[in-house]
Formats: C-alpha cells, sequence, structure tokens
C-alpha cells in the first residue's frame, strides 16, 4: 500500500535534504508569499519562491503536476484583469478575488508536496524529536499521516459500492452524506483500534526514550537551503519593518 | 488516591491514536469540501457552512470519545500547524488554539459526558474553519492596494470595494455557528440509529 510519506529514505536523485530544512522551506515559502507583496526587491525574489517549489515538485514527484501547478498559477495571474470587468462587484469579490488569492497558496501547497513525498515516516518522526516535539504531537501527526491513504483507499471502496446500489445520488444529499460517512467511519475506527493495538504492543506508550534506526543530519545542500531561507526571511523583516 | 486520578487524566497511547485519526479525517473532509465548492462563485463563503454540516458525524463520534482534558486543543494545534505548512497562513493557528479552548472548556464544563454541551461544543469548534478567511476578508485589502502595479486599478478597486464589506464576516460567523448546532443534533441523531445500534460506541 502506498503511504503518503515516502517508505524509504530519499536517495540522492530525490534530492535529500533534512526534513527539517524542508519544513523551513515550507514555512520561508508560505510567510513570504503570504505577508509580502511584490515591490521593491521582491518583485526579484517572489518570482523566485514560486519557480523553485515547482523544480523540486518536476524533479521529485513528476513533471506533469508540476507543469500543472505551474498553469494554474499562471492563469490565476492572468485571467481575474481580463475578467473584473465584466462581472458585478459581489461575484468579482467571492469568485475572481479568490483565484487570485490561490496565487498565495499554489507555491506553498507545492513545497508541501515536496516535503511529503520526499520524507518517510521514520525519518519525520526522528526530525521532530530532534526538534524536542513533546510526544503528544508526534503521536497524532505520524498517525495522521498514516491513515490519509487509507482513508482515501476506503472511501473510494464506499462510494464504489453505494453506486452500485444507487444509494445516495446529488439529488438527496442528506442521505449521501449518511450513507457514505457512516461506514467509512465504521471501518476507520475498526482499522484504528486495530493499529492502536499494534502500536501498543510495539512499545508507543512505554515512557522510555525512543531510539530510531533512521539518521539524519545536515549536509552541505541543508546549509545552502538554510542560508537562502533565513536571508530571505530576514529581508522580509526588514522590509517589513523599515521598506525597502 | 490522588495520583491515581492524575495518571487517569493524562493522555494514553490510544487517545493520541484516536487524535491522529481524527485530525486526518477531519483534514480530509476539509480538503474535499473546500475543493469542490472553492471552485463555484459564492462557494467560497459556503465551505465553512458545509463543513460545520458534514464534519458533524465523524466530530459526534470523536466527542463520545474524548474523556479528559486537550484532545480537541490538540486536534487545532495540530489542524493550524498543517494549515500553516501549506500556505494558508497563521490565522488557523493564532485564533484557532483560542477556539479550541474555548470548545474543550465548554465540554469540561459539561463534564465530558452532557450532550447538549458536546453540541455546543461542536458548534464553537466548527469556527476553526472561519478563521481561514481571516487573512481573505481583511488583509487581502492592504495585499490588493498593492496590486495596483501588477493588475491596474479596475481590479483593485473592484476587489478591493467590497472586501471592506464588514457585515460579511460576522454573518459567517453567525451563520457557522447555527450549522454548528444543526450539525450537532445532526451527528448525534446518526450516532443514535447507527452506532450505538451497532454497539460501536
Amino acid at each position: 500500500m502506498d503511504t503518503v510519506l515516502r517508505r524509504k529514505k530519499a536517495g540522492a536523485a530525490q534530492l535529500y535534504l533534512d526534513p527539517r530544512t524542508k519544513l523551513l522551506l515550507c514555512i520561508t515559502v508560505s510567510m513570504v508569499m503570504f505577508a509580502m507583496d511584490s515591490v521593491g526587491i521582491f518583485k526579484y525574489i517572489i518570482p523566485f519562491i514560486v519557480v523553485v517549489p515547482l523544480i523540486f515538485v518536476a524533479i521529485v514527484k513528476s513533471p506533469l503536476i508540476a507543469l500543472w501547478y505551474g498553469s494554474m498559477y499562471v492563469i490565476a495571474m492572468i485571467v481575474p484583469p481580463l475578467l473584473v470587468p465584466y462581472f458585478p462587484i459581489a461575484i468579482n469579490v467571492l469568485f475572481t478575488g479568490v483565484i487570485v488569492t490561490m496565487t498565495k497558496i499554489i507555491p506553498g501547497m507545492s513545497m508541501f508536496i515536496f516535503l511529503i513525498s520526499t520524507t518517510s515516516v521514520a525519518e519525520f518522526i526522528a526530525a521532530m524529536e530532534k526538534m524536542k516535539v513533546p510526544k503528544v504531537f508526534i503521536v497524532p501527526v505520524s498517525v495522521m499521516f498514516r491513515f490519509f491513504p487509507t482513508i482515501i483507499e476506503e472511501y473510494g471502496s464506499i462510494r464504489d459500492a453505494m453506486s452500485l446500489r444507487e444509494v445516495g445520488s446529488l439529488r438527496k444529499p442528506i442521505q449521501m452524506l449518511e450513507y457514505r460517512m457512516v461506514p467509512l467511519l465504521v471501518s476507520i475506527t475498526s482499522i484504528g483500534n486495530d493499529l492502536s493495538i499494534s502500536a501498543l504492543t510495539r512499545g508507543l506508550d512505554a515512557p522510555c526514550k525512543r531510539t530510531n534506526m533512521c539518521s539524519i543530519g545536515f549536509h552541505i545542500q541543508d546549509y545552502i537551503a538554510i542560508i537562502v531561507s533565513v536571508s530571505i526571511l530576514v529581508l522580509m523583516a526588514v522590509a517589513l519593518i523599515w521598506g525597502i | 488516591m490522588s495520583s491515581v486520578a492524575k495518571e487517569s487524566n493524562k493522555l494514553n497511547g490510544k487517545d493520541l491514536m484516536n487524535i491522529g485519526i481524527f485530525t486526518a479525517i477531519f483534514l480530509f473532509v476539509e480538503i474535499i469540501v473546500a475543493c469542490v465548492l472553492g471552485v463555484f462563485p459564492m462557494g467560497f463563503l459556503l465551505i465553512s457552512i458545509a463543513e460545520a454540516l458534514i464534519l458533524s458525524i465523524p466530530m459526534m463520534l470523536y466527542y463520545s470519545r474524548i474523556k479528559k482534558f486537550g484532545m480537541l486543543l490538540i486536534m487545532t494545534i495540530v489542524n493550524g500547524i498543517i494549515m500553516i505548512v501549506t500556505g494558508m497562513g497563521v490565522d488557523a493557528l493564532r485564533i484557532g488554539v483560542f477556539i479550541g479552548l474555548l470548545a474543550e472548556l465548554v465540554l469540561r464544563w459539561g463534564k465530558y459526558q452532557s450532550a447538549s454541551k458536546s453540541i455546543i461544543s461542536y458548534a464553537v469548534f466548527s469556527e476553526i474553519a472561519v478563521t481561514n478567511y481571516v487573512h481573505w476578508l481583511y488583509a487581502s485589502e492592504e495585499w490588493l492596494a498593492g496590486q495596483t502595479t501588477t493588475y491596474g486599478t479596475d481590479f483593485v478597486e473592484g476587489v478591493s470595494g467590497s472586501f471592506a464589506k464588514g457585515w460579511v464576516f460576522p454573518v459567517v460567523v453567525v451563520v457557522t455557528f447555527v450549522a454548528g448546532i444543526l450539525g450537532g443534533l445532526l451527528g448525534k441523531k446518526v450516532l443514535k440509529k447507527h452506532f450505538e445500534k451497532g454497539g460501536l460506541l
């Protein structure tokens, strides 16, 4: 079964970076996209921040996804200004305005795809333990990543079963909700019970410190990425306080 | 005696697993709803309301398992961190923590057993989805004002003029709360119909 996070450690072909570096890159991208306008020096930095995650996604995942995100970005840049004069204000706010805001989300999304498609569960846990994240967060987050593919798989089978029996079409939304959500919850709950018993057997609840097979650490490429993102963050702080 | 009580109040492995499972369901539904409704004009503002109704069934099941302090709070914090990392801004964490705490306190007020308190708590909790609008409704105005060079003045006037309408946001908050209460009632009913009879609770 596929997991959202990778099973194995990312090799050189997958652009090996420490998970902490990837997290920093994600946060940098989303912070800059949200807080900054493309004025002053950020006129040059923002295109850089848009393009780099797409290149990462193209290398790691597939060029098609990168192309899809890239073209969505370009459409969201170009189309709204052409549409605005022809619509009343209400539609402009709720439709074209939203498309414009897409331009801010797409880079962060593609960076997140890069994060989850190059990090294995064990690496992620190791990184969180190194960052001194308390256990009450580590366990839910790793269980959550473990469960996304399960939910998608189960939901697909339930949807097929329900459409075979012609239960709950779009015309009866309440029925659709009930007859899809309840079976999904029942199966997820029983899978969850099995999983928690197996995790408890393997000593998840033990009060002592966990050991981890996965060695993570910073390499030269991590330092380059950290220097770039920290300098962008510093530039952002400077620009927010004094303005460049 | 006191040490036993203290021990039972701490979250154990099973609780943490439950948090993980239900956070995964929560985010899954959130993303599906946002993707489906977000593409329609006007659908954007309905996201939080639809989420409050759809999430009611899993959340009511989750509420039936909450017996200790902190389970909702951890869920909102994890949700907030995921929102930051995926680029939805910091509001989901900054405001979400207070919403989670408030929902937790309402639930504690009912001693984690009262049905009506858990419905109110769910209605408070469903405001989490609204936090994603905070940036879009208010800060976008400033951002759009800075976009004059890229998009031209026509566009900025068309959009920012209406983002500034003050009544939109409170209406969304109130309607989401009402939808949360309705959803809570629906969730309780479905829970009674399917889960209690099936012996899954």
